[in-house]
């Protein structure tokens, strides 16, 4: 298991230089000059002609990854052109915000979604299992930040219950992350009913009832257990959709998070810190896939004999 | 449990009488009924055998007694009378208390039978937590002590595995622990063997009936082959589309097969036809939604008069241990088929 787990971490070495070739590419082949941004509407030619030089910006292409890459590797994600602060220490201060945000949208979603699913999947085609998956289907259907807006408008605006925007009280989460969960919880919801409706008709269900188990204690020993697997799948890849999504989320409410960095850095066209920006999020992406694959053999003894048998 | 000689069909000794049995499924084509109408006893520490092809309602008729009925189905009519309470009508909680417990259950495919995800000693010892008052390590002990008996290899280092990592018939025999773990009254063993190749099968049926006799257990095996009912029965019931077409002792059975559908089945068998092409039985169990309206058996049968066509025969009496749903009066030929072949 712990092989299994350093042979996934080296594998993601490879996986993490790819993001940052995209990113690099993409930036680098952005129109606009930072040098502009920088100096402000009066720059002069020299000045800006300066600035290229200094920051190794007429060198060609490949010259300019690979010192960005070397940088890297010693821990350095370069400056913001706005304030010439690290990268590194913008990013790690408005990291904290973005994982609470994530997180608690989970929360929400995970335990809202299971429930919701089960329910619908034991009263399956009942009125209840109608309404579950009609709602399911409007919350995937609807974009994050038309959900988010709504929402302002009744509780913030209409009801005047929670605040609008902002960030440092408990009132300021809420909205947010119903607005990141919503979608997420009406994903989960359907995969955990189609999951349970898979398992409910297996023989081993009926072998539990055969032995006189509780049909509570079947749902939640037995269903819920074998259905879980391609629940989490489903958990994680939405928890990685969050951190995507927070990009949105939190320009809209305005909180002062990495998402609301990485918008306001491609605004002004500070692209290192779109970069770190970007490779941080993919790196939250990667660890979240390994630890799912490792929650797996937990969950699937199946996987885990899979593999034990690999080596 | 002391054992009690009898050979009628029908004792006084009974642990489970069912009646009249009508279970019915809710489809779209209507209301069906794949088990139409069974009476059968199940007299104490006697292995009966219920005999008939795929889709005759033999599992329907296992899942009415077990409560395992899928959802659209219920049973309509009839009673099932077990040591003297009423199934049909008991509440659920008391249903759940005499599952696992009195009344146990083998399923036809160990492959698929045991949870994956629960080490198989558990989902043994779980019918222990269920139904006796254990502390842990005397549940476990017993569970391991169940293991040794059913002649399960290493059996606590088997506790702590997998279903996927044991061979068919060493999760059969986990099947078997769980359903003899309580000491039932009953069990009633859907095809145990249809799944496993025949060795194991002949090793499975022998610890089934070393451990029946032991325990006076009374076993109700659902099969279609002929072999294993010669093999471990005392008494057989032929079930042909959701009717029991005839009863009796099984030796009786064998060699004086009344029904033609019985007769059927025995002709079939490869060792009655060494030497000879097998003969099967031409066409099928008719599906419920196109039941014959006189005797189920007439479009197949070889002696089919008009008069079965149009009037379903009763039950009679043609024997001491002999009943038969056939109007013809002739003793059909068994051994071998001279007659007819």
């Amino acid at each position: 298991m712990i092989k299994y787990i350093v042979r996934r971490l080296i594998a993601l070495i490879p996986v993490l230089l790819g993001v940052t070739l995209i990113v690099f590419t993409l930036l680098y082949f952005t129109p606009g000059d930072p040098a502009l941004v920088m100096l402000g509407d009066e720059a002069t030619p020299e000045a800006i002609a300066q600035i290229h030089e200094e920051l190794g910006w007429n060198d060609p292409f490949w010259v300019r990854y690979f010192h960005y890459v070397v940088d890297l590797l010693h821990g350095d994600l370069g400056q913001s052109y706005t304030n010439g602060r690290p990268v590194f220490e913008l990013l790690i201060e408005r990291l904290p915000k973005t994982i609470t945000l994530a997180l608690i949208s989970t929360a929400i979603a995970v335990t809202l979604g299971i429930i919701l699913g089960i329910i619908a999947a034991i009263k399956q085609n009942s009125i209840f299992d109608n309404l579950c998956m009609l709602l399911a289907l409007v919350g995937i259907s609807m974009p994050h930040f038309w959900q988010g807006l709504l929402l302002m408008l009744l509780f913030g605006v209409k009801l005047g219950w929670l605040p609008i925007s902002g960030w440092g009280e408990v009132g300021n989460v809420i909205l947010p992350s119903l607005t990141i969960g919503l979608g997420s919880m009406a994903i989960i919801a359907r995969m955990t009913r189609s999951s349970m409706l898979e398992v409910i008709n297996q023989d081993y269900i009926n072998f539990a009832k055969a032995k006189g188990q509780k049909s509570s204690r079947i749902i939640t020993g037995h269903e819920l257990r074998n259905a879980l697997i391609p629940i989490i799948t489903t958990i994680a890849i939405q928890f990685g959709n969050m951190l995507g999504g927070s990009v949105i989320t939190e320009t809209i409410f305005a909180i002062p998070g990495v998402g609301k960095l990485m918008v306001d850095s491609i605004r002004s066209a500070n692209y290192p810190v779109v970069q770190g920006g970007v490779l941080l999020i993919a790196c939250i992406y990667c660890v979240n896939n390994l630890l799912v694959d490792v929650i797996y053999a937990f969950v699937d003894p199946r996987v885990k004999t899979n593999l034990s048998n690999a080596r | 449990m002391e054992e009690k000689k009898t050979t009628e069909p029908v004792s006084e000794q009974a642990v489970m009488t069912v009646k009249d049995l009508r279970t019915a499924l809710k489809t779209r084509q209507g209301i069906l009924y794949p088990v139409d109408g069974v009476s059968l006893e199940i007299p104490k520490g006697k292995i009966i055998g219920l005999v008939g092809e795929s889709g005759c309602g033999k599992s329907m008729m296992a899942n009415s007694i077990m409560n395992l009925l899928p959802k659209n189905g219920y049973v309509a009519e009839g009673s099932i009378l077990f040591q003297g309470k009423e199934l049909t009508t008991c509440s659920k909680e008391e249903r759940r208390k005499l599952s696992g417990n009195r009344i146990t259950l083998i399923f036809q495919d160990p492959m698929t039978s045991l949870n994956p995800v629960i080490r198989v000693g558990k989902q043994v010892e779980e019918v222990l937590k269920l139904h006796k008052n254990l502390s842990k390590e005397e549940a476990k002990k017993t569970v391991i002590q169940m293991f040794t008996d059913m002649g399960i290899p290493e059996p606590e280092r088997r506790y702590y595995s997998f279903p996927h990592e044991l061979s068919g018939g060493l999760r059969q025999r986990v099947m078997i622990s769980a359903a003899m773990i309580c000491r039932p009254d009953l069990l009633i063993a859907d095809e145990p063997t249809t799944a496993l190749d025949v060795t194991i099968e002949a090793q499975i049926l022998k610890k089934m009936k070393t451990l029946q006799k032991e325990e006076g257990t009374s076993v109700l095996l659902i099969t279609h082959d002929l072999g294993v009912v010669a093999e471990v029965c005392d008494l057989v019931y032929v079930m042909y589309a959701g009717k029991i077409v005839e009863a009796a002792d099984v030796r009786e059975l064998f060699h004086h097969p009344r029904h033609p559908y019985t007769e059927g089945l025995l002709n079939s068998l490869p060792s009655r036809n060494r030497g000879r092409r097998l003969r099967s039985i031409p066409g099928v169990v008719p599906i419920l939604t196109e039941m014959p309206e006189g005797c189920r058996f007439a479009p197949r049968c070889p002696y089919a008069t008009d008069a079965c066509r149009q009037k379903q025969p009763e039950m009679r009496q043609v024997g001491d241990s002999h009943q038969v749903r056939c109007v013809l009066d002739r003793e059909l030929i068994s051994e071998g088929g001279e007659a007819n072949g």
